[in-house]
């Protein structure tokens, strides 16, 4: 806990820093931006599509799907823009040995990678979130009281913790394993399924989407609390995000034990 | 002078993924099954390094110095044994413990590539909450010790790399550490860049008394820089101690070095031990406590076409090769 402040302020020069590198090259920030901007819209889109061509989602309203797709947004904005460079960054620093430099800085290890994420890439992602948000809310007259806000808020913290719990088991592994790429495409496969909600899924499926891996705390859980109708699966659902960032801090701690550097 | 590092009965053995055959049909073997075999690196050694020295860890490829300097800079866990630095064990006390050293890693830079060396050094500064008058301070003495006022001004892709080697080891040195461990430092540099180099871990030694710990492959850096000498051989230590012990301990002997007027071959010879590195040159080492070097010379200049001669104490190299034949 010490160290919290301390990483929160370095996080923001680091964050300072990957913002002056990507204005050392302004174009391709400028297209970036805006080409997130734009294309963040299709998902939704395509959403609709499916929503309008089939029989839709069970319990679904279209304007309630719609405010799903745009807190979707908003989250994958959120994350993508405050841990997004990680993947890429334990991947240089698992292939050539970098972590050592992680090791010689006077804080955890595991902190210190936290505030290495900052990708402004996804800000185009998270702009077009909020926007849609608030259009979706005021367009379709949403009646969003104050506790279905702060337990909005407090889901959408739970699904950020459940994505940094994922990020450190990837890392994890990463490290392990020293070359995997191909993981990241598993990572993102998981990170996909969020696009649906739970009653998408049926038995068993259901059970590992809201518990066992609770891909529902990124999403379907906020969505829920801000439509007010969340029920007890979510303070399951809730629980087993803590338990899963406390397992991927120990297997971290762990692996960090074992690291063995690169080369000479 | 008291030590600043303590090292005792350190060991590090890896695992490591060992395939006996090459070939895809290896590859696939090795897909589902795997030989590991066990190497240690670094042997039982025990390494003691004094407060305010340069002390040099030379040794080939494997011989385990930068293993040595990764445990005791707190990178990587001792398989066994136990290292004090400065009262602190660099991995049970980390955090702390890396706020006293700087480490230059050769090969694994911490200069952002896109900026201007300048920007690391702020976000440095941050980490290290360095006390923003100390951070001017320090900047601007090892700004005019390195003389690279216009260099940590440009993006660190521009540069060469002498001019990001000195924005490297600037960066170690921001926030005021008792000793510096330099990993192979003037690796790749050219003979100017390493003399300068050379030049300002002297006065940096000197005058603000910061211990370094150095490997290297080049010789010149031991003879130049070190006060006190550890090589290594195969995981073990085969010689620690001071340079001028080192320097003793063969000083007596003498290389005499010959250009001859015609290409020479072996049997020519007539018994000299001499090496001959081309058909003109011949090198031969002798011990003037057992051998008269006049009459030695004498019997040369008779029997073979000599050009140039030339005798002089035996260097380093010639030096290091007796102690790694003697260990093997």
């Amino acid at each position: 806990m010490v160290y919290i402040k301390d990483l929160l302020l370095i996080f923001y020069y680091e964050m300072k820093l990957s913002l002056a590198k990507a204005v050392e090259f302004r174009s391709d920030f400028l297209f970036g931006m805006l080409s997130d901007l734009v294309f963040s819209f299709f998902a939704p889109i395509f959403q609709l599509l499916i929503y309008t061509k089939t029989n839709g989602y069970p319990g679904w309203s279209l304007d309630q799907l719609l405010l799903y797709q745009a807190i979707l947004l908003t989250w994958q904005g959120t994350v993508n823009t405050l841990f997004g460079g990680i993947p890429y960054y334990i991947g240089i620093v698992a292939k050539y040995g970098l972590f050592d430099r992680l090791l010689l800085t006077p804080y955890p290890t595991l902190g210190l990678l936290l505030t290495r994420g900052f990708n402004q890439k996804s800000l185009g992602t998270l702009l077009a979130g909020l926007i849609g948000m608030i259009i979706i809310i005021y367009k379709y007259n949403f009646n969003i009281s104050l506790i279905n806000l702060i337990l909005f808020l407090f889901y959408f913290g739970i699904a950020t913790i459940f994505y940094v719990s994922m990020l450190i088991l990837y890392s994890i592994i990463n490290l392990k394993l020293i070359y995997a790429d191909r993981l990241r495409s598993i990572f993102d496969n998981i990170i996909f399924l969020s696009n649906f909600p739970a009653e998408v899924f049926s038995g068993g499926l259901r059970v590992v989407y809201l518990f066992v891996i609770p891909i529902a705390a990124w999403v379907y859980f906020p969505t829920q609390a801000l439509l007010g109708r969340l029920n007890n699966y979510s303070i399951y659902g809730a629980i087993s995000t803590i338990i899963i960032l406390w397992l991927s801090v120990k297997l971290w701690i762990y692996q960090t034990k074992k690291y063995t550097s690169a080369g000479g | 002078m008291e030590n600043i590092i303590s090292a005792k009965g350190l060991t590090k053995e890896f695992k490591v993924h060992h395939r006996q055959k090459e070939g895809l049909m290896a590859s696939f073997k090795s897909l589902y099954k795997r030989e590991f075999k066990n190497i240690t690196a670094v042997n039982n050694i025990d390494f003691h390094v004094k407060e305010g020295n340069i002390h040099g860890l030379i040794g080939s490829n494997g011989s385990g110095k930068s293993t040595t300097i990764k445990m005791l800079s707190g990178i990587l866990l001792p398989t066994s044994g136990s290292i004090n630095v400065m009262g602190l064990s660099p991995w049970k006390n980390r955090t702390q413990y890396v706020k006293n050293i700087g480490v230059l890693l050769g090969q694994k830079g911490q200069l952002n590539w896109e900026l201007p060396a300048l920007e690391t050094y702020h976000l440095q500064k941050h980490i290290y909450k360095i006390k923003e008058s100390n951070f001017r301070n320090n900047l601007e003495y090892y700004i005019d010790v390195f003389n690279i006022d216009d260099i940590v001004r440009k993006p660190v892709r521009n540069l060469s790399l002498g001019e990001r080697m000195k924005c490297e080891f600037l960066c170690a040195l921001l926030h005021e550490p008792k000793l510096i461990f330099l990993d192979e430092p003037t690796i790749g540099l050219d003979v100017t860049s390493k003399d300068t180099l050379r030049k300002i871990i002297k006065k940096i030694n000197k005058e603000k008394g910061i211990t370094f710990v150095l490997t290297t492959h080049d010789l010149d850096d031991v003879e130049n820089l070190c006060h006190e000498i550890t090589i290594m051989n195969r995981g073990n230590i085969i010689f620690n101690d001071s340079f001028d012990k080192l320097s003793q301990h063969f000083s007596q002997k003498k290389t005499i070095r010959l250009k001859f007027l015609e290409p020479i071959t072996k049997n020519q010879l007539n018994g000299f031990s001499m090496y001959l590195p081309d058909a003109y040159t011949g090198i031969i080492e002798v011990d003037p406590q057992k051998t008269d070097i006049g009459l030695q010379v004498k019997s040369i200049l008779e029997h073979l076409p000599v050009k140039d001669i030339d005798i002089k104490p035996i260097d380093l190299e010639s030096v290091v090769r007796e102690i790694y034949k003697q260990d093997n």
